[in-house]
This record gives structure tokens, sequence and C-alpha cells, in this order.
């Protein structure tokens, strides 16, 4: 167990070199110039001696590799540098939205389970019957509604004539948190209740639920102890790749529900090519998800007790 | 087996939540959470006096950071200036009393106002002010409204010089608002430009800036006096529609900055008791222009007759539901003075403009309209680019519009790739326009791609910027003004009129032509 952490820690170093320096590509080759970008922003005027001096104070007048390498020194030493915009530490600025994306995600997931879980079941069980076919619409719903739109249908219809629930902004306890995690889970819902139902019908089929009938126990054991578990691999494996996405940041309902989150961070750091707080971004973004799924993977055990953490042998789904 | 499973599976669940709740608590900590529930008060609206803090909800981040002019925008009136400008934009004392001129223009003595004091508790003298001079002469945001001074100093206690080498009858224009913003002297950086802390003379103290928001908390000696509303909390929220629905809800008591309400949100909002929307003509002017050095739009005449095929009545009308004033001057109609009473320059003539275009261009030239979607977000530039381009058509003008966002944008309008683009743009003295946008080689002639250059606007504009016959000044300027209609490298489409609003026990809330809110005179019922 331990060997196989230590190798999976290892892959991360390999990981984060490549999306980093893919990324400082990625930007370099990007249009738009930052010096001139922040003069504008600024109301500087865009004068060739001033972008000199922009380029030369934001450390731009220097070769790519050279850039990287320094970057990456910064790094080592734990200095991820700073904003472009603000002048503040580009670590200061991520870690202070951290909390409201990891709730949010927390929030997000925690509705898709209470939701999916039942009704994929069901869907599986009920198959063929008008529930199903309700299910499946349900689900085509969820999948297809914008987020964006069914965000401002909750702000519109539910929080403003009730004002029961904030309309936005991260407030006081986790009252807050009921819209943006309904619009987010809902549309996951969807997705895994389907893909759990698909699934449940196929463990459905398999000989082991066959003689476990033949062996007179109870339903509810058979769907909840033998074939709950098995179709809940997929959904497991898809789950380590949401979280990834939902920790970097849902963009859009951040912006609609005034969400702190990184998201949003990440976003106008694009657009106004504030490359060391991307760069930052994207190191948090690749260990996340090479942590999560690494998780992923112990959750296995759980699942399936026949997959071994041995070397070689940790199965990745 | 399913029971542990199921165990296992609902405490983690339960464990993730935990987890997010305690980060949450961590925050709660924070001074920060105990003044959310005060927010909360807020909604109370029977709870008399209770409202504390004052929540205005704004677009943009008001928060600037350390290495800016200012630290925070000027709406949050935690710093003031020397001068401000009154409403028809002449000059007005602020932390200056009064401000003398020598007979050249080049010598500008400013009495400053007694008893004001930094937040720090520091006092607001002439040595204060000096070092705040400096600074900003050597600020890159600001340095070009002192580029023509040569000295700075003390001649009294609250009497300050400033030299400068040419005559300047602008200047305090020139250093109103931000290019004038007075810190305490102790957080200004020894060895740089920048500010350690906001601490201004303003009738709010900046607490902190976190998840988003501003938190201020009234100064109690500050030199009007005390301000009524004892905290205030400016809210970033970005969405349009997000920030509407949360004045409906009270969770802000008022959204107050430019472009804060859009125009198409003014009937859901105009009819629900307890809002109370206003309206306010600001300093931003939307332009068109053009790329001057690329065929076909190097020639003025189809220029013209572009901007000639623009009926900017009815753009104000069906675009932004009225909420705008025609494009009739290049420079703000706020700035009377220095306009003539007809204001006949652009108005919409369409035979003129078919005539024009005929004449001058030739079969099959296309068009490359290009627009910049972060501004187009906020103004409603793709409209205005399709509703050109349908004219275009019918006169049997090819055109093709372009939408890209602002770091290609600045790119490509620099590297000269576009016929016509549109852009806002904010200024105050006739002179910010004309040195900014007409004169050769100058800052957003140059970085907006116009590329303009005339010897005789040059000319005209070295001339009026240093003379000191108001008169003689507003009749160089008329001048310019003409010749800019005539070559128009850029040309009006309208003047922005903003509505902001706040909730009915918000009172004297109001926002001027800056979008500064005078939050002092703020008082809720």
């Amino acid at each position: 167990m331990l060997k196989y952490l230590a190798k999976r820690f290892l892959t991360l170093i390999p990981v984060l070199l490549g999306v980093t320096f893919i990324t400082f590509i990625l930007m370099d080759i990007a249009p738009g110039d930052p010096a001139e970008i922040m003069l504008s922003r600024r109301d500087i005027e865009v004068t060739p001696e001033n972008l000199e001096r922009a380029r030369e104070a934001l450390g731009l007048g220097e070769p790519l590799p050279v850039r990287y390498l320094s970057w990456l020194q910064g790094v080592i030493q734990g200095n991820l540098g700073t904003s472009f915009t603000t002048g503040e530490p580009v670590s200061r600025e991520i870690i202070s939205r951290l909390p409201a994306t990891i709730e949010l995600a927390a929030g997000g997931l925690a509705v898709m389970f209470i939701l999916a879980l039942p009704l994929g079941t069901a869907a599986a069980l009920l198959r063929g019957t008008f529930g199903d076919h309700l299910g499946r619409l349900t689900a085509l719903v969820g999948a297809s509604i914008p987020s964006f739109y069914l965000g401002l249908l909750l702000i519109t219809y539910i929080a403003v004539p009730t004002q029961w629930i904030p309309v936005m902004g991260r407030g006081e306890g986790l009252i807050g948190l009921v819209l943006p995690s309904i619009t987010l889970g809902f549309g996951l819902a969807a997705t895994y209740a389907r893909l759990l139902r698909a699934n449940l019908l196929e463990v459905l089929q398999l000989d082991f639920i066959r003689s476990a009938r033949s062996r007179g126990l109870k339903e509810t054991v058979i769907i909840g102890n033998y074939a709950l578990r098995n179709a809940l691999i997929p959904v497991v494996t898809l789950l380590g790749i949401t979280m990834g996405h939902l920790l970097g940041g849902t963009v859009v309902i951040e912006r609609i529900f005034a969400w702190p989150g990184v998201g949003r961070l990440a976003v106008d750091a694009i657009f106004d090519r504030n490359y060391p707080v991307i760069q930052g971004y994207v190191l948090l973004m690749g260990v996340a998800f090479v942590f999560l799924n690494l998780l992923i993977d112990i959750s296995y055990r759980f699942l399936d007790p026949r997959v071994k953490m041995e070397e070689g042998e940790g199965q990745t789904g | 087996m399913f029971k542990r499973n199921l165990f296992i599976l609902i405490m983690t669940a339960a464990a993730m939540l935990a987890l997010v709740w305690a980060s949450g608590c961590e925050e709660a900590e924070d001074p920060l959470e105990g003044l959310e529930d005060e927010e909360e008060v807020v909604v109370d609206e029977n709870d008399e006096g209770q409202k504390d803090p004052l929540t205005i909800g704004v677009g943009r981040d008001f928060y600037y950071g350390s290495e800016d002019r200012t630290y925070l925008h000027g709406s949050t009136n935690v710093w003031e200036g020397l001068v401000y400008l009154d409403e028809d934009l002449e000059p007005e004392p602020w932390l200056a009393e009064e401000i003398t001129a020598s007979e050249d223009g080049k010598t500008w003595t400013f009495r400053l106002r007694e008893g004001v004091t930094f937040h720090d508790g520091e006092y607001f003298d002439a040595e204060a002010a000096r070092v705040n001079i400096v600074r900003l002469s050597e600020h890159p945001q600001t340095s070009d409204s002192y580029k023509y001074m040569e000295n700075v100093q003390v001649l009294d206690t609250y009497i300050l010089e400033i030299e400068l080498n040419r005559p300047l009858p602008a200047f305090p224009v020139l250093i109103s608002y931000f290019p004038g913003a007075m810190f305490s002297p102790a957080v200004i950086e020894a060895d740089g430009t920048g500010l350690e802390a906001p601490v201004g003379t303003g009738p709010y103290t900046f607490d902190r800036y976190g998840e988003d928001k501003i938190f201020l908390q009234a100064y109690g000696n500050y030199w009007k006096g005390e301000p009524n509303v004892g905290s205030v909390i400016f809210h970033h929220i970005p969405d349009e529609a997000t920030r509407v629905s949360a004045l409906q809800a009270g969770e802000v008591d008022a959204l107050v900055d430019v472009g804060i309400i859009l125009p198409e949100q003014v009937p859901e909002l105009e009819n629900i008791a307890g809002i109370e929307l206003k309206t306010q003509q600001v300093l931003t002017s939307i332009y068109m222009f053009f790329q001057t050095e690329s065929a076909p739009v190097d020639n003025p005449e189809i220029r013209r007759g572009i901007s000639k095929l623009l009926d900017r009545e009815e753009l104000v009308d069906s675009l932004l539901d009225g909420y705008g004033e025609p494009g009739r001057a290049v420079i703000t109609p706020l700035a009377g003075f220095w306009l003539d009473d007809e204001l006949t320059r652009y108005e919409y003539d369409p035979e003129e403009a078919k005539r024009l275009l005929e004449e001058n261009l030739a079969e099959g030239e296309k068009l490359h309209i290009l627009v910049n979607s972060s501004w187009a977000a906020r103004w409603p530039m793709s409209s205005i680019a399709q509703y050109l381009l349908t004219e275009l058509n019918k006169l049997g003008i090819e055109a093709e519009i372009e939408t890209i966002e602002m770091g290609a944008y600045s790119e490509k309008v620099q590297q000269g790739d576009f016929h016509i683009s549109f852009c806002p743009w904010t200024g105050q003295d006739p002179d910010d326009f004309f040195s900014s946008w007409i004169q050769t080689g100058s800052g957003f002639n140059r970085s907006r791609g116009v590329e303009f250059s005339s010897a005789e606007a040059d000319q005209l504009i070295e001339a009026a910027v240093q003379e000191m016959d108001r008169d003689k000044r507003r009749e160089l300027y008329l001048e310019l003004q003409d010749l800019v209609e005539e070559k128009s490298p850029l040309v009006p489409v309208y003047h922005d009129l903003s509505v902001y609003g706040a909730r009915d026990y918000v009172k004297n809330l109001e926002m001027d032509f800056n979008f500064r809110p005078d939050l002092f005179k703020v008082y809720l019922e």
C-alpha cells in the first residue's frame, strides 16, 4: 500500500511539469500582451516606453524557457509569484478563494448523491414502467438545462419572492449554499442517475445476482449489498473526474450567485493574461486531479475487495 | 454488508460536509462574519436605526491593491483629492480650499483645508500634500497629469505651490479626483509609488477586503463631521441579473455604479414598491472609430459618410430604451462651456451618407467591423455594429463583423487589422480628449489603432492647452471640434446615462457624473 502511494505521488512530478509547461507555452502563443492589458486596465497611456517598463516589471523581458525555470524555482521555494493585477501573492489569492469553491463542490455533490442514488436505483428497478420514462424525461431536462438558466429561475421564483434563502453571496452558515448547490447538483444528478441505472441493469443480469435470488435472499439485500456495490464502481470513477472539475470552480454558477470561488479568479486571470495566477491555478488543478484520482483508486478497495493496492496492481478503472 | 457500506458512504458524505462546514466556521471566527450577521438586519425594515451596514452592490471590483494609484476606487469614499469637479466640470475645491494661478498660468498656489486628518490621526498639511504630489507625479497611472510640473514646494503649513514649465489653464482639472488623491505619508512606500494601506481623509475608513466585499467604517473625525451610516460594504456582484435580484430581495440596499442597472432591467424594477431608481448622465461616451491608415477608411469622406448613416436618436431609443443621449459632440456634453449651442455636427443624414459613400467607395470594397466582446457585455456594441452592417448592406456595401475578447482585440487594433470599431471613453476637460485621441501619436490615438495625424490639429491642440483666456480657449476648441468632424477619425455614437437605484429607506444617495456617491450625505430611515 505504502509503496503504491509513493509511486503514485511520484507520478505527480511529470504531470505537473507537463501541464505547467504546456500552459506556459499556450499563454505565450495566445494573442494579447499582458503588459498592454495591464496598462489599459489602469488607464495608463500605452506608449512604447510604458510598455517596456511594464514588461520589465512583470518579468516578461526574458525568453520563455528562462521565465519557466525561474517560475519553477519559485514554486519549489513555495513562491507562486504575484498577481499582475493586484500585486498580491498568487498563493494568497487562490487560498482565500479555495474554501468557497470546496464548499460549493461539496454542496453540489451532496445534492447530486441525494438525487441520483434513489432516482437511479428506482429507475433500474422500475425499468420500462411509467416511472422509468418519467425519470428519463427528468434526467433529460436536468442534463440539458443550462446551469445559468436554472440558477436564474431559482433566484427569480424562489429566492426573491420568498426571501427564505439568500439570492447570492457566501453568507453566514450553510443557507447561502442551498441555491448554488441545487443548481450545480441537479445537472450532475441527471447524468449520474442515468449512469447508475444503466450499470445496475447490467449487474442485475449477472449470474451472481441470479444465484443470490435462488438462495432466497431478500431483494433489498440483493440490490443494496450485491448489485449497487458493483454498479457504483464506474460511478465512482466518473466521480473523480467530476470532482476535479468542480474544484476547478464552476464559473457560471460562481458568477450568477456572486460566489467568491477560484473559477472566476481563473477566468478573470485568463482575460487579463495574468500569467502568474493562471500558472498557480493550473498547478492547483494538476495536484487536485492527481490526488482525487488516487482517492478514487483507494475507494475501490471498499467497493470491491478484489482490488489490491499492490505494486502494479492498482486498478484504475 | 450492505448496511456497513451504506454506513461508510454516509459517513464519508457527512465527513465531507463537516469539513466544509468547518472551513466555513473558520471564517466565522473572523470578524467578517459578525458583520454579515448585522447585514441580515438590513432586511428587517421595521427595525428603526438598525440598518447598518449599508450594502452597496457594484458590478466590478473596487479593490485595486497596493500597486495602484489609489488602492481603492474613489467611490468607496475612503480617500479624497485636492480638487473635484462641479456639475459643469469646472474645478471645485475639495481638500484644497482655494486654488489660484499666476498670470502666466505657470505657478499654482493651493491653500489647503485646515483641520483635516488622515484615518491614522496624522494631520493633512502642505507637507503631506507635497509628499503625495511627488508620489503621484512618479506613479505610472498619474504621472501624465504632472508631466509639466517643475517643482512643488511648501510655502506655509497649509500653502503649497506647484510650478509648471508652461502655462496650463486646465491644471486643476487635470489633477482632479484620482490624480490628486491624498494618502497619509506614513503609508506611502519609501522606495516606490505603492501604498501599504489605503489611509485617506474620506468619511469612511478601510476595514478589510474579502470574498468580493470591501468593508468600511465611518470615520468619526471626518472634517465635515461624523457620517450618518456606521458601516458600509461594497459587494462586487458580477452578474447583472443577480444584482437586480439582490436589490429586490433586500440583500443589497443599493446598486450604484456606471451601467449597474441595464436599460432593459428598468421596467422590471420600476414598479416594485420600496425600490427607487434614478438616472445620472455620466462622463462616459461611446465612440465609433476608424483605422485611418487603411483603405477605404483612410478617406475622411468615407468616414463621414459612415458616421452620417447612424441614426443616433433611433439607436438610443431602440437599443437603450432612451437611456442615453444621442452623440452630438466628441467631448462630453456635460462640459457645456466648451460646446457650441447647436451641436449639429453629427446629425443623421442618409442622403448625404449615400452620396459620400457612392462617390468615394470603390465597388467590391469590404468593411471589417471589429467588436470587443468584453465591452459588448456592458454596452450594446454588437447591436450597434449589426445596425451599421444593415445600413451599409442597404447601400450595397459589404461588411463583416468580428467579435473577439479583450486581449486579442487590443493586439488586433494596434496592428491596424480593422476598419471600424467601437469603444467607451471617459473624459473631462476638452484637452483630455484632443490630447489623447487626436494629437499625432498620442495615447489612445495609437493604442486603439486610429493612427490619425493632422499638423493643423496638433497646432490647435498645443495652442489651446496653453491659452489662459477662457473665451479664446473655447474658440480654439470649437475650431478643433469642426476639424475633428471634417476628418472624422472617430465620431460619438452616444453619451451614457446610468441608471442606479436603492431601497427607499436609503436617503440622499446620489451618484454623480464620476459614478461616485457622496456617502457622507447618506442616511438610513
